[in-house]
């Protein structure tokens, strides 16, 4: 007698490779429904369902290649990368890589910008949720300590740089697009992904800012920040523009902490604060 | 029933085009909450499976409904929407917990770090029951998002009893197990599916979910009579009935979720209030969602019935 163990063995290898042979021995023939087509409704459903769940995550992707496409895109990518979360809303995560350095889809970028927008937004609307820092937490920050401040980022902040094709798209201006099935790509914009309340934005911020805040999410400190500015802006527009812009990720709840050490999961400077 | 985790509901207004006015940030926490049941204590009457298209609904109209089975997996990564309804809903309702990963047939370790998620939604909810299938989902690392079939063998028992006793202990409560559909059985099987759950839970001590719909399913897939499995099922482990829709496909049923409760299973589930009496029971829906008024009408067709039957055997 089969072990539970091999059962399951055999039963898994189908469901991957659809080779019915090994596990169809072991089954019960009954009734008017044949062993293949009793095997067929676990590995049909289980494609049909994980499809269906990227189809959930990538409307904007799915919007553009249409019902048939979409669902052949997905099979590839199932068969490339089988679920290993428990939860389905994180078989998608490859996505994006997965449309860059696979044929035919390497050659359309505008599918890769496609699916990380979609993956940004789905990602804004349910990350998990922290406790973002007020204007007096900022200001309490003392001048001398700034240079060395590091910033914590909420976990559902996303920067990308996207097509405006892709943009447009998602506003509903492409129907040409839609219509070809192509978005052509053109010129590309920053733009910053987040949530606030309960709802997930966006906006461009400039070049100056989207660099900064590359270079924080990248680990640099405040200085580091306005280095990286300082590759957009006149030196002498540094300060007063980095100025601007942390009371502005502050108000939007970008921020979670700030710390002056790498990563610590200390926070000396409220710390500091606090102590006073 | 379906591994069911749909965000097409959460979707409507997910997004919105970044307004000229920003609002000083805050968190979202939830300040107070209402006098949590313990881990056991029972659920009463007739629920619901929340579902995010009747979130705002629930909270705008307070509708009658005795307490709301939400599904785990839906909120164990995640924060924003979700968990914001699912907070306020929490603190106007009691609930139960409802999970598909936990996959306790499974020959794969058992995943802690799952586990440990899950106890924790428990805390936040106060949820009175965690709940998953007799099944396996996961197998070498692969999860396959389907409540695969278990043979029935003693083998299968023991295995069983021992993953159950130990998420019992770690849970810190009993573990309700539910009945799934299937579409296949295995040849080695020497006792039925109902013997196999009146077995295991006296074994491991744990307590059954019954899934009237999945019976039906079952019965018509397999061609065995539904009235023996109720028959052979341990009436003290019961704690909760499930309702639900399916397909018809002419050869055989597809447990789909997405259809109103069909005859024969209002039939089956007269059946089970009379031999197991007023057992808490609830709907459960995932495709085709109806408005919420409709789950209610739905919902109260299961409490005419239920009523009748148990003045009845009283």
């Amino acid at each position: 007698m089969p072990s539970v163990a091999q059962l399951q063995q055999a039963l898994a290898d189908y469901m991957l490779t659809l080779e019915s042979a090994p596990v169809e021995a072991q089954l019960v023939r009954c009734g008017p429904l044949a062993p293949s087509k009793r095997l067929a409704i676990y590995g049909d459903g289980y494609r049909a369902r994980l499809i269906d769940a990227l189809r959930d995550y990538f409307p904007l992707l799915s919007r553009l290649l249409g019902d048939d496409d979409f669902s052949q895109l997905a099979l590839g990518y199932l068969n490339r990368h089988p679920p290993s979360h428990y939860s389905l809303r994180w078989h998608g995560q490859q996505m994006a890589d997965f449309l860059r350095h696979t044929s035919p889809y390497d050659e359309r970028p505008e599918l890769a910008a496609l699916a990380e927008f979609d993956w940004a937004l789905a990602h804004a609307f349910d990350a998990p949720d922290v406790q973002a820092i007020g204007v007096a937490e900022l200001a309490a920050v003392p001048p001398e300590r700034w240079g060395h401040a590091r910033l914590i980022l909420h976990p559902c902040v996303e920067l990308l740089r996207l097509p405006h094709a892709v943009l447009a798209f998602h506003r509903g201006e492409s129907v040409a697009a839609l219509e070809s099935g192509r978005l052509a790509p053109e010129v590309n914009l920053w733009t910053l992904i987040w949530r606030r309340g309960r709802k997930a934005r966006f906006r461009h911020p400039s070049e100056a800012e989207a660099v900064a805040l590359n270079a924080i999410i990248d680990g640099a400190d405040i200085a580091g920040a306005c280095e990286a500015a300082s590759s957009a802006l006149l030196a002498d527009e540094v300060p007063a523009a980095v100025s601007g812009w942390l009371r502005h990720w502050v108000s939007d709840g970008l921020i979670t902490r700030i710390t002056d050490q790498d990563g610590a999961a200390t926070d000396p400077l409220k710390t500091e604060t606090n102590a006073q | 029933m379906l591994v069911a985790l749909s965000r097409k509901a959460d979707a409507n207004g997910l997004l919105d085009p970044e307004p000229p006015a920003r609002a000083a940030s805050g968190g979202s926490a939830l300040e107070e909450r209402r006098s949590r049941p313990s881990p056991g204590d029972s659920i009463q009457g007739f629920g619901l499976g929340l579902r995010p298209c009747h979130y705002e609904d629930i909270l705008s109209s307070s509708p009658r409904i005795d307490w709301f089975e939400l599904l785990s997996e839906n909120y164990l990564d995640v924060g924003g929407q979700p968990l914001y309804f699912l907070d306020r809903i929490c603190e106007r309702y009691p609930v139960v917990m409802h999970g598909v990963s936990m996959t306790i047939g499974g020959t794969d370790p058992l995943d802690f770090e799952y586990l440990q998620r899950l106890k924790q939604l428990a805390e936040r909810t106060g949820a009175c029951w965690i709940s998953d299938h007799l099944c396996w989902t996961r197998h070498c690392g692969q999860q396959l998002h389907d409540l695969m079939p278990l043979p029935y063998t003693e083998e299968a028992l023991r295995h069983l009893s021992k993953r159950i006793a130990s998420v019992q202990d770690y849970l810190g409560r009993q573990l309700v197990l539910e009945n799934v559909s299937s579409y296949l059985e295995f040849e080695c099987s020497s006792l039925t599916e109902a013997q196999f759950l009146a077995e295991l839970s006296r074994e491991a001590d744990c307590l059954l979910l019954l899934d009237v719909n999945n019976v039906h399913v079952s019965a018509t897939n397999h061609g065995f009579e539904p009235l023996r499995y109720l028959d052979e099922l341990p009436t003290e482990r019961i704690v909760q009935i499930h309702l639900a829709g399916h397909s018809d496909c002419g050869t055989h049923l597809i447990d789909s979720h997405d259809a109103p409760v069909v005859p024969a299973v209002w039939k089956l589930y007269r059946e089970a209030i009379r031999r197991f009496g007023q057992v808490p029971t609830m709907i459960e829906r995932d495709g085709d969602i109806p408005p919420l008024a409709d789950m209610l009408e739905e919902l109260d067709q299961a409490r005419n019935i239920a009523l009748s039957t148990a003045s009845c055997r009283a």
